[in-house]
C-alpha cells in the first residue's frame, strides 16, 4: 500500500492506495501555526482500520517551502558569483552578489581561475549561515564552481552549487536555484522532522519521499540536498492526480482544476502533461527549477461578485464562502445555484445573494452575465497558456515548416465547481469537455503514486575529449566517445547508475530513462578538423506508478 | 520614428539558428554557425530580461519574396525553405515594431541576404534572397511606410541590396565595408552613388584593413548619422554583419564587440538583421551579446572577449579615414547638383551593361539595364539578364521592375514597354514585377 499525504494552505489530506484503489482517504483543516496536530489528525483517520505495516512508500507534497518563498521568509544568503564579461547583473537576484574574478568560456575552458587565495578577503564582514556559488558556463564546467564550493563550506553550513542543481543554460537561472537552495534548506529540514514525528508516532516506517514540482518524487534524504525542488509541489501533485487518474487520451487536452479560489490550467499532449520552458519563477526570479507548466489564474467556485466602475467583476478574490454556505457577499457559485446548474447550501440564500449584487435586475440574467464574466476570464486564461505554448521558440527549419501547434481538442475539468460550469465551459469555448468521476484527494492521490525521478545533462566536446555531467559533479577526460549513439548510451547508463545509488528502484529494469534532449553539432575548425560537441539531456520517466480508480 | 531616444525601451528578439541547415558541412555558413551565439544569449539569460521579448520567425511567403526578387530559371529553383524563414525572421521583427508591440526588434537569422540582388540565377555570398529588401517590401506594402534607410554595417559591401534599391529615391542605403580592392565582392566605391534618378541614395564608404573601433564609430558620428538626419527616414534598418570583428577569418579588420554595440547605439536603428560574420566562436557570441544588450538599451560596457587586448588603430588608417570622411562630405553636399547633371542631356531612357558574378554557383550573368526618366516621377526600370555556367543551362530573362512608387501612367507605360520587348522574342522568360499593384507576372514564351 501507498501513503499519499498533502499538506496544503487550506486543507491536508491523506490517502492510502492499494494498486489501483484508493482505500481510504482524509481530510482536515491545515492548522497553520502547528501543522504537526493536523498531519497528525489526518494520518489517525486514514490508518484507522489499516495494518500499517503495509505502508510500503509515503510520499509528501507541501505548500510549505513555497509558503516561505511568498511570504519572503526565507533564511539570509551569501552569494558568490563568477561572471566574467559580459551582462551586468548586479541588480539580478535577490541579494547583491560578491563578485569573484575568474571566466569559464562556453566551451567549459577555464579562461582565468579564481585565485582561492582572495576568498576570505571577499567574505562579507557579517557572514550569513549559508551561502550559494554559481559560475557563468558553471554547466559547461563545473570545476570552478566545485572549488569554490569546497573552500566556502569551511565557512559556511551549507554551500549550494548552481550546475549541480541544473545542467542547462542559463546563468542567471541557476544562480537564482542555488541561492532559494540555501535559503530554504532549514525550512524543508524543520518539515520533515515533523514528519518523521508524525509517522513514527503512528508506527509507519515506511520510507519516506517527497514530490518535487516536475512531478518526480525524490528520497527525503537526497531532497534535503535539493529542497529548491519541493517548492510549487502542490500544482504539481494536481497534475500527477490527473494523470493517475488515466483520463488523458491522444490529442490536445486542457485541463481546468477549478477549485474555491483558483482554477489550475494544464496542458496536456498525447497523455503526456507539458513542463514549464526553462523553469518556474520563484517570486519575481526565473529559476532553473522543473516544473509541469501550470497556470493559475483568479476564478474559483467561491470567486466574489462584485460591481467595479459598473461592470461586474469575478474573482481575483475569495472574501468568504458562498452565501448559499452562509457568506457575506455573493460568489459564482451562487450564480451557478440560482442558475440551477449546482445543488448545495440555500438557494433562498444564492438568490439573496443576487439580489444583493443588483436589486433591479431579474436574478436569473444576472446570475448569467455573471457566469459570462467567469468563463471570459477563464476563456483568456486559456487563450494566453495556449500562446505562451505556441510561441516556444523554434530553431531549426523542419519545425517550422511541420507546424507543431497546440491546439485546443478537449477540455477536462476536475475540481469543485467541474460539474456546474462544464455545460456552460463547453457553450463558450466549442469545445468538447469531459467531466471525469473526481476525487475530492487528488492531490494526495498524485503524490502517492508519483515515480521518482532525476534528470541529468551529459555533454562531450571531441576536440577536448571531456564529458562532463553537472548534475553528478562529473568531468571526465580522455573520453573517446564519437557518435550521438555511444553518447546517448552513456548518458542513459550514468543515469540507471546514479538511480540505483540514490534508491530510485532495486534494479535495471523498474528504472525507465528516457531521453529529452539531443544536439549533436560538428565543430569545424581550421576549416577541415571535423569534431562534434554533443548534449543529450535524459531523465527517469515522469508519471505515475498505477493507475487509480477512484 | 527614426532617432527617438527611448528610456528602457523594448526590444523584439527573433533567433532563428537554423541548426538544420548548412551551405554544405564545411562551408562557413554552417549549422553551429550561431551555435555559440545560443550559448551565450542563453546563458547570460537575455530572453528572460522583462524588456525582451521572443518572436519566432514564420515562412516568407513567395508573394512578398516576388516583390522583390526574379528568379532564373525561376525563384523556386534557388529559395529552399531556410531562405524564406529567414526572410520570415525579418519580417516578424518588422511586425513586432510597426504594431507597437516593440520599440525595436533585432532578427538574429541565417541564412543571410546582403549579397543577393533582384535577378536570382544562383547563390552570391552566401545569399540566395534579400532578406532585408524583403522585409523592407513588406512594411511598404503592409505598412504604408515610404522612406527607410538600411545601414550595412557588414565588412562586405552590401552589393545586394545596392542593386535592388540602386533606382529609389526614397531608400538610402549606407554601407561601410572593407575596401573592394582587398575583399569580395569588389564593389563598393564612392562612385556608386544612386541611379540617375536617386542620385545620393546609395551611400558606400570603403574602409582600409586594419580600421578598428575608433575608425568605424568616427564614420558613424561625422558621415553617416549626419547623412540619415539629412535623410530623414520613417526607418532605419541595420543589416548587421559583424565580420568587421578583429578574429574574423574572412576579412582584415579590427573592430571589437564592444565596438559594435557602441555603433549600434548610435545608430538607434529600429529594426536590425544579422549579416555575416563568421568567427562564430570568438567574435559572434560577444557581438551579439553586445547588440542585444546596445538595442535594449542596457549596460554593454562589461562585454568583452576573453582574448581581447587593446587595439590600436595605425595612424595612417587614421588619416585615410579622415580624409575619407572630408571627401564624402563635400560628396554629399554636391549630391544635387550631380543628380540635376546626370539628368541633362539624358533623353528619357538610361542604359548600362554589365556582368554579375555567383561565386557560390559559378554561374556568369550578363545585364542590360533600361531605366525610364521622368521628370517629375521614378519610372520604371528593365533587366535584360543571360547567365551561364549553372545547372539549369543558358537562361535568359527580361525582367521590368515597376517602382513601388508608380503611378497610373508609369505602370501603363512599364506593360506597354514589356509587350514592345516580348514582340522582339529574345528571352526564354519575360517577368513584370509590380510590386504595390498585381505583384510578379511571369510569361513564358
Amino acid at each position: 500500500m501507498l501513503l499519499g499525504i498533502d499538506v496544503g494552505g487550506t486543507f491536508t489530506d491523506a490517502v492510502i492506495i492499494d494498486g489501483t484503489q484508493v482505500v481510504k482517504w482524509a481530510k482536515r483543516r491545515s492548522t497553520k501555526d502547528n501543522l504537526l496536530v493536523s498531519i497528525e489528525e489526518v494520518l489517525r483517520d486514514v490508518t484507522t482500520d489499516i495494518d500499517v505495516q503495509c505502508i510500503e512508500r509515503v510520499t509528501l507534497s507541501t505548500t510549505v517551502v513555497t509558503n516561505t518563498i511568498v511570504e519572503g521568509k526565507e533564511d539570509d544568503v551569501d552569494l558568490y558569483i563568477v561572471t566574467g564579461p559580459g551582462m551586468n547583473v548586479d541588480h539580478l537576484f535577490p541579494v547583491v552578489p560578491i563578485f569573484l574574478s575568474g571566466y569559464t568560456d562556453h566551451r567549459g575552458m577555464v579562461v582565468e581561475s579564481y585565485k582561492m587565495a582572495n576568498l576570505v578577503e571577499a567574505m562579507p564582514k557579517k557572514r550569513a549561515h549559508k551561502a550559494a556559488v554559481s559560475v557563468k558556463f558553471g554547466n559547461r564546467n563545473p570545476l570552478e564552481e566545485l572549488r569554490i564550493g569546497n573552500a566556502l563550506a569551511e565557512h559556511y553550513s551549507q554551500v549550494s552549487c548552481g550546475s549541480m542543481l541544473s545542467g542547462a543554460l542559463n546563468f542567471p537561472r541557476r544562480t537564482v536555484s542555488a541561492y532559494f537552495n540555501s535559503a530554504v534548506a532549514s525550512v524543508l529540514e524543520m518539515f520533515k522532522v515533523v514528519v518523521v514525528g508524525a509517522l513514527q508516532a503512528m508506527g509507519i516506517e515506511a520510507p519516506l519521499y517527497i514530490l518535487k514540482a516536475d512531478g518526480g518524487s525524490l528520497p527525503i534524504k537526497l531532497a534535503l540536498e535539493k529542497p529548491v525542488e519541493t517548492i510549487f509541489t502542490g500544482p504539481a501533485a494536481t497534475v500527477l492526480g490527473l494523470y493517475a487518474s488515466h483520463r488523458m487520451e491522444k490529442g490536445h487536452i486542457v485541463a481546468l482544476d477549478i477549485g474555491g479560489t483558483t482554477t489550475d490550467i494544464s496542458l496536456w499532449v498525447d497523455g503526456q502533461p507539458l513542463m514549464m520552458r526553462d523553469g518556474v519563477y520563484i517570486r519575481q526570479y526565473p529559476s532553473a527549477v522543473r516544473s509541469f507548466a501550470v497556470t493559475s489564474i483568479g476564478i474559483g467556485g467561491e470567486s466574489v461578485v462584485r460591481y467595479v466602475d459598473g461592470v461586474i467583476q469575478v474573482g481575483p478574490e475569495r472574501v468568504g464562502p458562498s452565501m448559499a454556505l452562509g457568506g457575506d457577499e455573493p460568489t459564482l457559485g451562487d450564480a451557478l445555484i440560482v442558475l440551477g446548474h449546482a445543488h448545495y447550501g440555500s438557494y433562498e440564500q444564492a438568490v439573496a445573494g443576487m439580489k444583493k449584487l443588483n436589486p433591479t435586475m431579474s436574478v436569473e440574467v444576472l446570475a448569467k452575465e455573471v457566469v459570462q464574466v467567469a468563463l471570459a476570464t477563464i476563456r483568456k486564461g486559456i487563450e494566453d497558456v495556449v500562446d505562451l505554448e505556441n510561441k516556444k521558440a523554434i530553431y531549426v527549419v523542419d519545425d517550422i515548416v511541420q507546424e507543431r501547434r497546440f491546439v485546443v481538442e478537449r477540455i477536462l475539468l476536475v475540481g469543485g465547481s467541474a460539474y456546474s460550469l462544464a455545460t456552460f465551459i463547453e457553450e463558450a469555448l466549442h469545445v468538447p469537455v469531459v467531466v471525469p468521476p473526481s476525487a475530492a484527494v487528488t492531490n494526495a492521490i498524485g503524490a502517492a503514486v508519483a515515480k521518482q525521478t532525476i534528470e541529468i545533462t551529459l555533454r562531450v566536446d571531441t576536440k577536448r575529449r571531456l564529458l562532463v555531467v553537472p548534475e553528478l559533479g562529473l568531468e571526465e577526460r580522455g573520453c573517446s566517445l564519437r557518435r550521438i549513439e555511444e553518447v546517448e548510451a552513456k548518458a542513459h547508463q550514468l543515469l540507471r547508475d546514479a538511480a540505483l545509488t540514490a534508491g530510485l528502484g532495486s534494479d535495471e529494469e523498474t528504472i525507465n530513462v528516457e531521453t529529452i534532449g539531443v544536439e549533436d553539432f560538428p565543430v569545424i575548425e581550421g576549416w577541415q578538423s571535423k569534431e562534434r560537441i554533443m548534449t543529450v539531456r535524459a531523465q527517469l520517466q515522469v508519471g505515475v506508478t498505477h493507475y487509480v480508480e477512484s | 520614428m527614426w532617432n527617438r531616444k527611448i528610456d528602457n525601451p523594448t526590444l523584439g528578439l527573433v533567433f532563428f539558428p537554423a541548426f538544420d541547415w548548412s551551405i554544405s558541412p564545411t562551408h562557413p555558413e554552417r549549422q553551429e554557425r550561431l551555435l555559440y551565439t545560443r550559448d551565450q544569449i542563453v546563458e547570460e539569460g537575455l530572453l528572460d530580461l522583462p524588456n525582451i521579448r521572443e518572436y519566432n520567425p514564420m515562412v516568407a511567403s513567395w508573394d512578398v519574396i516576388e516583390g522583390v526578387h526574379v528568379g532564373a530559371p525561376d525563384l523556386q529553383s534557388w529559395v529552399t525553405d531556410a531562405h524564406r524563414v529567414s526572410a520570415g525572421g525579418a519580417i516578424a521583427a518588422a511586425d513586432a515594431v510597426l504594431k507597437g508591440e516593440v520599440d525595436r526588434a533585432f532578427a538574429l537569422v541565417r541564412p543571410p541576404g546582403h549579397h543577393a540582388m533582384r535577378m536570382v540565377h544562383g547563390i552570391r555570398g552566401f545569399c540566395t534572397i534579400n532578406i532585408e529588401a524583403v522585409m523592407a517590401h513588406h512594411m511598404r506594402k503592409e505598412y504604408g511606410v515610404k522612406r527607410i534607410a538600411i545601414v550595412d554595417t557588414d565588412v562586405h559591401h552590401g552589393d545586394g541590396t545596392q542593386d535592388v534599391f540602386y533606382h529609389d529615391p526614397d531608400t538610402l542605403f549606407i554601407s561601410f565595408h572593407q575596401d573592394g580592392r582587398t575583399l569580395y565582392p569588389g564593389t563598393g566605391f564612392m562612385d556608386e552613388f544612386g541611379g540617375p534618378q536617386a542620385i545620393g541614395s546609395n551611400i558606400n564608404i570603403p574602409l582600409p584593413p586594419n580600421t578598428g573601433d575608433e575608425g568605424l564609430l568616427k564614420v558613424m558620428r561625422e558621415l553617416v548619422i549626419p547623412i540619415l538626419e539629412d535623410f530623414q527616414p520613417e526607418i532605419v534598418i541595420n543589416s548587421a554583419g559583424q565580420d568587421n570583428h578583429f578574429t574574423d577569418p574572412l576579412a582584415n579588420m579590427k573592430v571589437t564587440a564592444k565596438g559594435y554595440a557602441q555603433i549600434v547605439d548610435l545608430l538607434q536603428a529600429d529594426i536590425a538583421v544579422l549579416e555575416g560574420g563568421y568567427a562564430v566562436q570568438d567574435a559572434l557570441p560577444y557581438v551579439n551579446t553586445g547588440i542585444i544588450l546596445s538595442m535594449a538599451g542596457l549596460d554593454y560596457s562589461r562585454v568583452m572577449e576573453p582574448n581581447y587586448e587593446p587595439i590600436q588603430q595605425p595612424t595612417n588608417v587614421t588619416q585615410y579615414i579622415d580624409e575619407l570622411i572630408e571627401k564624402w562630405k563635400e560628396q554629399w553636399q554636391q549630391r544635387h547638383a550631380m543628380a540635376a547633371d546626370i539628368l541633362v542631356g539624358a533623353g528619357e531612357r538610361w542604359k548600362q551593361e554589365y556582368s554579375v558574378y555567383y561565386d557560390e554557383s559559378g554561374i556568369h550573368e550578363h545585364r542590360i539595364e533600361t531605366v525610364r526618366l521622368y521628370p517629375d516621377t521614378v519610372g520604371w526600370h528593365s533587366v535584360e539578364s543571360e547567365s551561364s555556367g549553372g545547372p539549369y543551362g543558358s537562361q535568359r530573362v527580361y525582367a521590368m521592375f515597376i517602382p513601388w512608387q508608380a503611378n497610373t501612367r508609369t505602370r501603363e507605360e512599364a506593360f506597354e514597354e514589356l509587350h514592345r520587348i516580348q514582340q522582339e522574342g529574345r528571352c526564354q522568360r519575360y517577368v513584370i514585377v509590380d510590386p504595390l499593384g498585381e505583384g510578379q507576372i511571369v510569361t513564358v514564351l
